[in-house]
């Protein structure tokens, strides 16, 4: 049996000893010193009682103490759900949905049990195939987050053939597959990953240019601010040599003003599901949207417009859903795509979903919340193009007074806030007279204003 | 349609008196032509900014009852960001405003 990938970067991370493994504005951590902090948090998980098949919530970020806590979990062979701090206001609902057991707090460094029991049929999957495992959570549709569960076993064996050495930049979220992704590759690859505090184009052009990052993984929302920002123009940001962007629809005319701000760089559109993983890419050219999807261990196909990927790093399944494979084992993806040759050019979701600078808006949720509000009679939320952010949220109101607009908008945002995630809360209101829903009480969504 | 700078600059004032309630108290907008709005020490983030920009547009169209879009390909291909204070944006309110009608 080939040892397991969580042994060798045990043994990549001693042979890169003194190497920097993580950077700060402020700190380096190397090799031997991440080591150090793995070692620490699994006599921490030891003498907590967790080890091998423990469902564990661990509250972190791209910090040392949170990888080191990830790898620690890892290595003790626990299923771990990762919470990171954009989504702190879901901890009750992750927890219970995830069935935790214990919490492992890497920001605040408590170990706290949890009131549930770890019982689902996949864990017992994973327990069985003796695999740790990692729990990310994605919007659902109904409200509900939905838990994927993956063999972090499996995710990690795509990096076994080892990369090319780049110092990267963790502009994604540590809960995010694509965040996993961009970690993983780092660290298998005994490179430095440098540690953002912030994520403003300001701080992220600050940090790329004392820490002369290479690579920089990120979407095309944030290219717009970046270039609107005019950041870029105020640091030296000539150690970039590649940016990759993904997770939303990347318009030309964004494209375009990226590789004319930036014409030394390699501009690489990335695809992936939490369902899947990454799938290795290639863009036509720095200013194609077209790309050449697939590698060893992908595949995919075209069914009614529609991508379907089946991939060794897919999830086993969802916690709270049903299955979204299909029989032969494909993923469903929902975006409607276009083929020339090997070529494939992503169109758009096949659904109601609003994608936000990359995540995930289900109107049904926010319509849900939007009806408590007193002052509500009707609500329908919907996406509508916007030049930012690729979409925006737009809730349709039906009020049941003439209360002021701007008064009745201040009072539905205040209400919503802490209850939504800030991407999910409406742009725009537009409020009418009529009807929102037919008479089989299906909301009307799309109806022009 | 034509859009006065004083009925600019009170819908943009409207907009961050609406929103500067959910924003954290080093993030709120100053309501003053030279406000930055994005761009070098800018206090907001990306959903701030959209949010405003919004917020403007519906303050907008509660006044003159029209309809402008602030955010586009052509605001985000200039030069000189429209979003960079809140002067800017105002002029560029208007200078959208003062285009006939595609």
């Amino acid at each position: 049996m080939l040892p397991s990938m969580l042994d060798i970067m045990a043994e990549r991370f001693a042979h890169a000893g003194q190497k920097i493994a993580l950077a700060t504005d402020h700190s380096a951590f190397t090799y031997d010193e991440l080591q150090q902090s793995i070692q620490a948090w699994e006599d921490r998980l030891a003498s907590e009682d967790i080890s091998a098949g423990k469902v564990v919530l661990l509250r972190g970020d791209f910090t040392p103490g949170g990888i080191g806590a990830l790898f620690a979990l890892m290595r003790a062979g626990a299923i771990t759900i990762l919470l990171s701090p954009s989504s702190f206001e879901k901890q009750q609902e992750f927890a219970k949905v995830g069935e935790a057991q214990m919490c492992v707090d890497a920001i605040d460094g408590t170990i706290t049990p949890q009131q549930y029991n770890g019982e689902h049929p996949l864990y017992k999957e994973l327990i069985a195939r003796g695999e740790p495992g990692i729990v990310l959570f994605s919007s659902g549709s109904t409200g509900v987050s939905k838990g994927t569960v993956h063999s972090a076993a499996k995710l990690l064996e795509k990096f076994r053939a080892g990369g090319k050495d780049f110092r990267t930049l963790a502009f994604l979220l540590f809960d995010h597959i694509a965040g996993l992704d961009t970690l993983f590759y780092s660290l298998a690859n005994e490179s430095t990953l440098v540690l953002p505090k912030s994520r403003t184009p300001e701080d992220v052009c600050r940090l790329i240019s004392e820490q002369r990052v290479e690579v920089l993984p990120t979407s095309p929302s944030f290219l717009n601010l970046l270039l609107l920002s005019g950041a870029h123009k105020r640091h030296d940001l000539n150690s970039l040599k590649i940016i990759t962007y993904g997770s939303e629809m990347m318009s030309e005319a964004t494209l375009e003003r990226c590789s004319a701000a930036f014409p030394d760089v390699r501009l690489i559109q990335k695809y992936g599901a939490s369902e899947t993983g990454a799938l290795p890419t290639q863009s036509r050219s720095n200013t194609s949207t077209w790309l050449k999807l697939g590698g060893e261990g992908f595949e995919w196909r075209v069914r009614d417009g529609l991508f379907e990927i089946r991939a060794k790093t897919a999830m086993l399944g969802y916690l709270n859903a049903p299955s979204p494979f299909t029989d032969d084992g494909f993923f469903m993806t929902g975006d409607r795509v276009e083929i020339d040759g090997e070529y494939v050019r992503f169109l758009g979701r096949d659904c109601d979903i609003i994608n936000v600078g990359g995540q995930k808006v289900f109107p049904a949720e926010v319509e849900n919340l939007l009806q408590q509000v007193p002052g509500v009679k009707e609500a329908a939320v919907y996406g509508e193009p916007h030049a930012i952010l690729g979409s925006a949220v737009i809730a349709k109101i039906h009020p049941t007074s003439n209360e002021p607009k701007a008064e009745l908008r201040k009072r539905i945002r205040a209400a919503l806030s802490g209850k939504l995630e800030g991407y999910k809360i409406p742009q725009k209101f537009v409020f009418t007279e009529e009807a929102l829903t037919t008479e089989r009480f299906k909301v009307i969504r799309r109806t022009s204003s | 349609m034509s859009l006065q700078r004083t009925d600019a600059l009170q819908a943009i004032y409207n907009a961050i008196e609406e929103m500067n309630p959910q924003l954290k108290p080093e993030r709120q907008l100053q309501a003053a032509e030279d406000a930055v709005i994005y761009g070098e020490s800018a206090p907001l983030d990306s959903l701030d900014l959209v949010n405003l920009i919004m917020a403007v547009e519906q303050h907008i169209m509660d006044l003159t009852g029209d309809e402008l879009v602030l955010a586009s390909e052509a605001a985000m291909s200039r030069k000189r960001s429209p979003y960079r204070s809140v002067g800017a944006l105002a002029d560029y309110a208007i200078e959208l405003a003062s285009e006939p009608a595609a």
